[in-house]
């Protein structure tokens, strides 16, 4: 089960098949599919996935809050699966991912963005470390 | 920090490389995190790089993708 499952299973929310394609869409898409796009995606993996029932998947999935509709002025949504905001340290010597959340990095990032004469729409960041020898 | 291994046709062989498990754990870990191939590619040539600063832009990205895109071809 995918995260996206899982959490649509701890939203009590029914794992039917067709729903499990329209999540396996989401979850791997890149960019910000509208419910045409996903229909289009989820066709090709389940031809008998109607527009209705993405439509019906897509409005259930934003009523739980596990995605977010975005307008972009171009007279439609456009759909993204929300995740929790979190960055990665990579290890160097071992290539261990670590995922950290920073209350104080959001801010920073804010700060240098307004000081900058910007409203922060998106950013990303890696940091990448060698472990210190006296932390086991 | 270099492992100082035979290099053929500008890529290095993994066998060989003390620093393959890093780059490879890196590239998987990060796709596994969700993160797009490019990023994941991204991330494992920065690990790769810091083990092997000799190596050219060119010589970095051609070893990590051919490593990467045999793991993805098992």
């Amino acid at each position: 089960m995918t995260d996206l499952e899982q959490r649509c299973a701890d939203a009590g929310l029914k794992m039917t098949g067709q729903r499990r394609v329209i999540l396996k869409v989401l979850g791997e898409a890149e960019d910000h599919p509208s419910v045409e796009d996903v229909y289009g995606r989820a066709k090709n993996m389940d031809s008998s996935i109607s527009i209705a029932t993405v439509y019906r998947t897509l409005s259930l999935l934003d009523e739980l809050d596990l995605v977010t509709r975005h307008e972009f002025q171009e007279g439609y949504s456009r759909y993204e699966v929300n995740t929790d905001h979190h960055h990665h340290l990579v290890d160097v010597d071992t290539g261990k991912v670590v995922e950290f959340q920073s209350d104080e990095l959001e801010k920073l990032k804010e700060e240098i963005a307004k000081k900058l004469g910007y409203e922060l729409v998106d950013h990303r960041l890696e940091l990448y470390g060698k472990k210190l020898k006296n932390n086991k | 920090m270099t492992c100082n291994i035979p290099v053929q046709n500008n890529v290095k062989t993994p066998d060989d490389c003390k620093c393959y498990k890093a780059v490879m754990r890196t590239y998987q870990e990060m796709v596994d995190a969700g993160e797009p191939e490019v990023i994941a590619l991204e991330a494992a040539k920065i690990v790769y790089g810091y083990h092997h600063p000799e190596d050219s832009a060119l010589g970095k990205a051609l070893t990590v993708e051919r490593w990467t895109s045999e793991e993805r071809l098992h």
